[in-house]
């Protein structure tokens, strides 16, 4: 694990060189092929679903990263929009013969208006009240999931639709989903990554930072953390949605609490801002969650644990902090890059 | 006739729980002017700040700029009125660089939607960079243009700080800024530098109201000066009748007025 930071910041230092940013694009291009050929090339595996999931998990921490990391609202009910994209898939599907390629916007859709009317009144509140409130939420959406059977099925979920297909190819193993949760996640990645650099994300930065003189400055604060919650639900709405076309099956139980906490875990132990930071924690909780409870149970719960405290306590930004990227300035920048070089921007 | 009033200011009263902060104040401030507002501490210059730019909403009486009355409004909708200020304990955005501070003070000017944001189209490519040769020019306006646009604020020298909060404030181009204690901390070197640059502020057409303790910058900057005392207006006027007036002079010095 150490070695993929390393290189992670070596790509980082490397791209900041170049000053194009053209090293780092490189470099994460090489990640992603290697990512997208893994599970072909490494094969056999007894857990199939764990590339699919790590996939999902990556574009979770993404989605999550804008609420959390882009404009530091800290949301603990962000699955609720996983699942309100699972269900609408397994209604759509069930129900209304919908396939999964009308299904995905429309799970990203309504996961859009959910949080525009969640986020209406409970983004008035600040920090310690928005956090209980969107528990709250996450929480009523969990109980709506297990009591409201005519649309979730309850306790046994909802299963038993047509497998989609594509060009004839029919999606029925979980690994045949992973191409479409690794697209979803570069869509996310690199929509976030444009949304941050941008009018928005530094709207978004500069509320995390001071919301008065945000507002001074003539920014809408409560719009744009509104912003922030339905550009974060968009992701969650269209990896629910994934993710119950995968295990062909929606039930509540992969929506408790728990999963809420874990993808605020996924941003703060890969990094709050830091979009490889995020897509790291993701793939290290699926690896610890799924991989690695294999061998030793629910120990990994507590190896998770473990590995988050130490992060926050060792490196308290996340295993690949954030740094800004310099602005395009026409003036040379020589003494920038220098400054940059020898690490004087920011601490250790 | 006057011209109308950029700031007009009616019997405005703010109150904390029992604290009567500004206790019924009138003035109003012409366009192009640069105008001190003074008192003792606990005068109310901040709180009175405070209301005209809409970050307390709660207060009796009318503020208007340019005439269209401030009652409701929200910090950010005064902002769009063509408001805008600094703060008396500096509060720039510590995670941003200096060049997006300044770009944060932009927001309002800079055309982007939200596919542009997303996916950096040639418009989003346009603004930005026009919006970053705007921030250049203002950094420079302010004698800021030693800087390094990409450090931190945190890592600035205090004056320059204060410098970049008015480049942020002066890049949502407003009609009037509100300049809370610009020179506090400043030596007079810096303080006398600081006074030239709020005369090449009106210089651009932007009125000035500030609140100041130093009386040098007070008196060599404005063209009027309102003073403050227990939250009540006790005198308006040029500086030179200020200075010599008795009830500013015992409201400064705690002597009966008079």
């Amino acid at each position: 694990m150490n070695v993929i930071v390393a290189s992670l910041r070596e790509l980082e230092a490397l791209s900041r060189r170049t000053g194009s940013g053209r090293g780092l694009r490189v470099g994460v291009g090489v990640i992603c092929v290697a990512f997208a050929l893994a599970p072909y090339v490494l094969g056999g595996s007894y857990y199939p679903d764990i590339w699919t999931d790590m996939a999902l998990w990556g574009t979770i921490g993404v989605g999550l990263n804008v609420v959390i990391g882009f404009a530091g609202l800290l949301d603990l009910g962000y699955m609720a929009f996983y699942a309100i994209g699972g269900y609408v898939f397994a209604n759509a599907a069930l129900y209304h013969g919908f396939t999964l390629w009308e299904t995905l916007p429309l799970g990203a859709l309504l996961a859009v208006v959910a949080s525009a009317i969640i986020g209406f009144p409970t983004l008035r509140v600040r920090g310690d009240y928005l956090a209980i409130m969107t528990l709250g939420f996450g929480g009523i959406v969990y109980y709506a999931a297990q009591n409201l059977s005519a649309i979730t099925g309850g306790y046994n979920g909802l299963y038993g639709w047509h497998n989609p297909t594509l060009f004839g190819h029919p999606f029925i193993a979980p690994i045949d989903f992973y191409p479409l949760a690794l697209a979803l996640l570069l869509v996310a990645a690199l929509v976030t990554m444009g949304l941050r650099s941008s009018r928005l994300g530094r709207a978004w930065a500069s509320i995390k930072d001071d919301e008065l003189a945000a507002a001074s400055s003539g920014i809408g604060v409560i719009r744009y953390k509104l912003y922030a919650y339905m550009l974060g639900s968009v992701w969650a709405g269209l990896a629910g949605a994934l993710f119950a076309a995968k295990d062909q099956l929606v039930s509540p139980e992969s929506f408790t609490f728990n999963a809420s906490f874990f993808a605020v875990a996924v941003v703060v132990l890969g990094g709050m801002g830091s979009i490889a930071g995020v897509v790291l924690g993701g793939v290290l909780y699926v690896v610890i969650a799924e991989w690695l409870s294999a061998y030793t149970g629910t120990l990994s719960g507590v190896i998770f644990a473990a590995l988050l405290l130490l992060v926050v306590l060792v490196r308290p930004a996340g295993l690949v902090p954030y740094r800004p990227k310099p602005p395009r300035l026409r003036r040379p920048a020589t003494r920038a890059a220098a400054d940059l070089e020898t690490g004087g921007d920011s601490g250790p | 006739m006057a011209p109308e009033p950029i700031l007009s200011v009616r019997e405005v009263e703010v109150q904390f729980g029992g604290v009567q902060a500004v206790a019924g104040c009138t003035f109003v401030v012409a366009p192009g002017q640069i105008v001190g507002l003074i008192g003792p501490n606990g005068a109310g210059k901040t709180s009175l700040f405070n209301a005209i730019s809409g970050i307390v909403r709660h207060y009796h009486g009318e503020i208007r700029i340019a005439g269209r009355s401030l009652r409701g409004l929200p910090a950010h909708r005064v902002a769009a009125l063509g408001l805008s200020r600094t703060f008396q304990n500096i509060r720039l955005f510590r995670s941003l660089s200096v060049a997006d501070n300044v770009l944060v003070g932009e927001h309002r000017r800079i055309r982007e939607n939200l596919l542009d944001s997303a996916f950096h189209t040639p418009r989003f490519h346009r603004e930005e960079g026009a919006a970053l040769s705007r921030v250049e020019n203002l950094l420079e306006f302010v004698g800021l243009q030693h800087l390094d646009p990409q450090a931190l604020p945190g890592s600035l020298p205090y004056g320059d700080q204060r410098r970049l909060e008015i480049a942020r404030a002066l890049a949502s181009q407003p009609r009037l800024l509100l300049l809370d204690e610009p020179a506090a901390g400043m030596n007079t070197v810096e303080s006398r530098s600081l006074g030239i640059l709020v005369r090449s502020i009106r210089e651009r057409g932007v009125t000035v109201l500030l609140v100041e303790h130093d009386m040098r910058v007070v008196m060599s900057v404005c063209d009027r000066v309102v003073v403050l005392n227990f939250g009540r207006l006790i005198a308006e006027g040029a500086p030179s009748e200020i200075q010599t007036n008795p009830e500013v002079i015992a409201a400064y010095l705690g002597g009966p007025p008079g």
